[in-house]
């Protein structure tokens, strides 16, 4: 191994690095100088995010368990900035009263995620990725119990624990049953000596029913509500977003690359779950009245929508996924960015009813909300309009018609429950709103990358042009 | 060494296989059924295993050593992550004083 | 810069402006400049189309431009007008700058108020002047998202209900639209080559006629709910009756337009085939439209719900007589569109002037308006005339055409529908006449209203305009009809090549 090979990695060393600088800052900062950490962390993440994106070459490791390719090294910049707005936001929830002694854990702990996420995207081989995985979510189920006396904070973070691990048991009898079946664990042996005889067929859906629950596909859905609007804002913004962001692309990766002699079967098992979750996401998103929990059904159905891609499978396809997820960085954080604002501005208002009246007090953050669940909803002109597009463009250019008339009402339905919020902001009338505050600065620039995301990365034909040319498919 | 993988394939697969599958079903069962949060880690433990027994089947008729290697990481991860649950459940023990998850309804639809 | 691009421009730049502005002085000053100048510059499009013609530039769209936005998926902003798009345009930029001046006094959140209406005349500019389908999709959904807040925010009565009905239903019908536009999409090079969103480019094609008819109802529902066409129509009464004053003028008289220029060039033109097959079940609901809109204004006391219910009517004419897809109908249809947007904006003008008064929109309340008002009362006058298509005025032209091209078939089933079309002339007079009779004539119901006072100079500016188009269309209609023919020349080749 050459020391040039270790650029082809450095997305995972920075990050290793950062938390490493991180790890001696906390030691050798007093108790009440911990607050320095947050810029620290910020800065450092922020030199990250902009490292990724220089040219560097790509190739393979370790003989094809890590691989890095344009695509994957583009991946892996979505998350960083996913993980950089998050990071920016929670800036000023840390500097609460309860919060300010444990600073550091929160960095060091969504940092590691992120490694795993990094090494999970660039997995040649089925170990490889199963460390990732792992690495991605036992510290964010930590994260999730964040709050360390408050009962539903626990509750979400045993929760996720529980499922993630029971979901990773499931997982692993899938792989071991590959192993068994084709006798190697690289990617690029199993595509080819993959079949479809039962065992593998078994195997197959043992895999897809762990995923399902990493990207909370319905019917493994249940977790994702509790889990969302128990964790801490921040920690379920980083989960709804870079998180299943980073499940997505692996299981687009896999399902394109390992799996491609049984298309045809996974297509037909995704067509009638994707029409199940964009539906089913829907409907109990109508019923929400706690934000958090609206946007985690939203986001189960949003998670629908981007299966529209992979069922596509053609490069268009999983151009259209990588997009979405870009997009949905930008208008999830947004909306989360703002619930968290006014969560911590106000004492803990979540609920949809506390929200009557904001646009009188707040008009700044009522717009960016409404932008962002515009995004969400998909329309014009911001740029989930795009995504969505794109993403439908891609199903019906395999001739799914029926499924993409199921999606198109699906967005109707969405349509109706991310004008709620809209309504009680603009038209509800309310005795007490939440009163006027003033954010500080950190929350302003994270709202305001949001924002400028969503109007950019829709207009911007030139990056959406530019996932194009790095795509692959079926 | 090579003995001990002739040795063993005295035992035929299938009956490695029939063995994990009752394993991991009795920790999906358990999983399912079970109220108390050590336990249902217990299970997940238990549905761990007979992966682990599967893989080192699996590896032996190969006669490949990756499954083996697999084993050793996913007890690693399986200790790891049981570290967190534990911690997070002694968490949830000092605030609501029970590990029984039927009380963890106060996040419900 | 392209001459087309500064009706999305100018808007956009209005709306900028209006952020800026301090108090709601300026910003109504503002809206009301930016409107001015797309009014001129709608007037010198018209002026500029029609000395090219003259010149004898026979190209079927004019002012083209186009400029490629997603290369991967041949995606463009691809911009041009034919005769039929320069008059929608026109009757667009005169319903604006009209709504505004109707709108001066709307105090509260003004600034939200103008920015929310002026990006909703973003959104049907840009409809009326791109040839992608892809854009034409993007103004589409633009025009119909403000219209949430709109209604919801500064509308009456049960304003919250109406709002999320018409904003649901309108966004359903564009959903539909969509699957509509990728059939079309992925239809376009039936020869495996680059794949076009570009309406000309497609029109060149011909498009396999199994998928035409699979996706032909899908677009032309999707259209058609925006044109009102039973039994999707149940937006339109709710959606007029709450909102306010400019917005049910924009929306009756513009926004409700797109549908019927929609089915006309995107489902029709690009589909003929689908269009002739199954033409008949779209031909029905229309004629139900026609008649069951008639019949549900007499039924009503509220005058903007009898607005709305004859806006059904008129707008089921239009597809009605789109659906008849001959020259003369398809001439008519266009007539009716214009002279519909601006009749119906001047009726709701003048019901929101009237409300603006009397507080009520009931006509059992009010009576003898004429000796109060009266010239409030003699505009109403006019605009129901020009509803019932007295000569003289723009309805009479448009009607006239749209029958005489109707009984040009002479099968039983194009004539049984014709002649039941038809005759909601009759239907339309007794309503009209009814509410003039109540409304404006006999004795003064309610002793408060004898101190209302007539109308103010930027209502009389308002309602002169609206009234001098729609007479100068009525006595002068043959240029808009000439523009109008010409560009049909192509359309119609398209329709008939195949059968």
């Amino acid at each position: 191994m050459r020391l040039e090979d270790f650029l082809l990695m450095r997305h995972e060393l920075l990050l290793t690095l950062i938390a490493i600088i991180i790890l001696i800052a906390e030691i050798f900062t007093d108790d009440f100088k911990k607050q320095g950490i947050r810029p620290l962390s910020i800065i450092l993440m922020a030199i990250v995010t902009i490292v990724g994106f220089l040219p560097a070459p790509t190739g393979t490791l370790f003989g094809g368990m890590y691989q890095a390719t344009d695509m994957r090294l583009m991946m892996k910049n979505i998350l960083n900035i996913g993980a950089l707005i998050v990071f920016i936001q929670s800036a000023s929830w840390l500097k609460s009263d309860d919060n300010q002694n444990k600073v550091s854990e929160f960095f060091l702990l969504l940092i590691s995620t992120l490694i795993g996420m990094n090494f999970m995207i660039s997995s040649g081989d089925f170990l490889m990725f199963y460390l990732g995985l792992e690495l991605a979510t036992i510290p964010i189920a930590a994260l999730a119990a964040y709050d360390r006396y408050s009962n539903k904070s626990s509750e979400a973070g045993i929760k996720l624990i529980l499922i993630s691990a029971l979901s990773s048991g499931i997982l692993l009898y899938g792989i071991s049953m590959i192993y068994g079946t084709v006798g190697s664990v690289y990617f690029d042996k199993v595509s080819v000596a993959y079949g479809a005889t039962p065992l593998q067929i078994m195997s197959f859906i043992f895999f897809f029913t762990g995923m399902a629950f990493k990207i909370s596909i319905v019917p493994f859905h249940l977790w994702t509500a509790d889990v969302y609007e128990g964790a801490p804002v921040n920690v379920t913004s980083y989960l709804s977003v870079v998180s299943k962001g980073a499940a997505v692309f692996i299981f687009s990766i896999m399902l394109v690359t390992v799996f491609q002699n049984i298309a045809a079967m996974w297509k037909d098992v995704m067509w009638i779950t994707a029409a199940i979750t964009m539906t089913l996401g829907n409907l109990f998103a109508m019923r929400q009245n706690n934000l958090k929990r609206f946007l985690a059904f939203s986001s189960i159905s949003q998670a629908g929508f981007i299966m529209l891609g992979i069922i596509g499978g053609s490069e268009l396809g999983m151009a259209a996924v990588v997009y979405y997820i870009l997009v949905y960085i930008f208008s999830n954080l947004g909306a989360f960015g703002v619930i968290a604002a006014i969560s911590n501005a106000s004492g803990g208002k979540e609920n949809m009813s506390d929200y009557d009246g904001l646009y009188k007090t707040n008009p700044a953050l009522s717009l960016t909300l409404t932008l962002a669940l515009f995004s969400l909803a998909g329309i014009p002109p911001v740029a989930g309009f795009f995504g969505k597009f794109f993403l439908f463009t891609a199903v019906a250019e395999k001739g799914y018609w029926w499924l993409l008339t199921i999606a198109v009402l699906n967005t109707i339905i969405s349509l109706y429950y991310y004008l709620l919020p809209v309504k009680a902001m603009f038209i509800n009338k309310a005795e007490t709103s939440i009163a006027y505050f003033k954010s500080d600065g950190w929350t302003k620039v994270g709202l305001i990358i949001c924002v400028a995301g969503m109007v950019i990365v829709g207009f911007a034909s030139v990056i959406f042009e530019y996932i194009r040319t790095l795509s692959f498919g079926l | 060494m090579k003995d001990m993988s002739v040795a063993l394939k005295f035992i035929p697969l299938d009956h490695y296989v029939l063995l994990c599958i009752i394993l991991f079903s009795i920790g999906v069962l358990g999983v399912l059924y079970r109220r108390n949060t050590i336990i249902i880690i217990m299970c997940i433990e238990l549905m761990l295993n007979s992966v682990n027994l599967l893989l080192t089947a699996f590896s032996v008729y190969h006669s490949d050593p990756t499954g083996q290697i697999f084993v050793f990481f996913i007890m690693v991860v399986a200790a790891a992550e049981v570290a967190v649950g534990l911690a997070i459940l002694v968490m949830m023990k000092r605030n609501i004083d029970s590990v029984d998850i039927n009380l963890l309804s106060r996040l419900k639809w | 810069m392209d001459f087309l691009s500064l009706f999305v421009i100018v808007p956009f730049l209005t709306v900028v402006g209006i952020v800026f502005c301090k108090d709601f002085k300026q910003v109504r000053l503002t809206a009301a400049i930016g409107m001015t100048i797309q009014l001129g510059l709608a007037v010198a499009l018209i002026f500029m189309y029609l000395a090219e013609r003259k010149a004898g530039n026979m190209a079927e769209m004019l002012f083209m431009a186009d400029y490629v936005w997603f290369p991967s998926l041949n995606i463009r902003y691809a911009i041009g007008v034919d005769g039929i798009s320069v008059a929608m345009i026109g009757l667009t930029a005169v319903v604006v700058i009209t709504g505004i001046l109707a709108s001066w006094e709307v105090q509260h959140l003004s600034r939200e108020f103008f920015i929310s209406l002026i990006l909703l005349a973003t959104g049907v500019f840009g409809f009326f002047i791109t040839i992608d389908l892809f854009s034409m999709f993007l103004f589409y959904e633009l025009a119909v998202i403000p219209m949430y807040l709109l209604i919801g925010l500064w509308g009456t009565g049960p304003k919250e209900y109406s709002a999320m009905k018409l904003t649901l239903m309108l966004m359903g019908g564009s959903a539909l639209l969509l699957v509509g536009i990728f059939g079309l999409y992925f239809n376009s090079n039936p020869d495996g080559g680059q794949l076009t969103f570009h309406i000309l480019e497609i029109s060149k094609v011909h498009i396999d006629p199994m998928a035409q008819r699979f996706f032909f109802p899908f677009t032309f529902v999707g259209f058609g709910v925006l044109g009102a066409m039973f039994p999707l129509h149940t937006w339109s009464p709710d959606g007029h009756s709450s909102a306010p004053t400019a917005v049910s003028m924009l929306h009756a008289g513009v926004l409700m337009k797109l549908g019927g220029y929609g089915c006309f060039r995107v489902a029709i033109f690009l589909m003929p085939d689908a269009a002739h097959e199954l033409g008949w079940i779209f031909l029905i609901l229309t004629t139900i439209s026609v008649v069951y809109g008639a019949f549900g204004a007499i039924q009503q006391k509220d005058l903007k719900y009898i607005n709305a219910y004859s806006s059904v009517s008129h707008c089921g004419l239009v597809l009605f007589a789109i659906l008849m897809m001959n020259k003369t109908s398809m001439n008519g249809a266009i007539l009716q569109m214009i002279s519909h947007g601006l009749m119906t904006a001047l009726f709701f003008a003048l019901i929101g002037m009237i409300y603006g008064r009397t507080h009520t929109r009931l006509i059992n309340e009010m009576g003898g308006l004429m000796k109060i008002i009266p010239f409030l009362g003699v505009v109403y006058v006019i605009a129901g005339l020009a509803s019932l298509g007295l000569p003289g005025l723009s309805g009479f032209v448009a009607e006239m055409t749209i029958f005489i091209g109707s009984f040009q078939h002479t099968d039983t089933f194009h004539r049984v529908c014709t002649i039941v079309a038809t005759s909601s002339i009759v239907i339309t007079a007794v309503y009209i006449l009814r509410v003039v009779g109540i409304l404006l004539m006999g004795p003064i119901k309610n002793k408060e209203f004898e101190n209302l006072g007539d109308a103010k100079w930027f209502e009389r500016l308002s309602l002169g305009t609206l009234v001098v188009v729609i007479a100068s269309i009525g006595l002068a209609p043959l240029w808009l009809s000439n523009m109008i023919n010409d560009s049909l020349v192509p359309i119609i080749e398209k329709l008939t090549m195949n059968l």
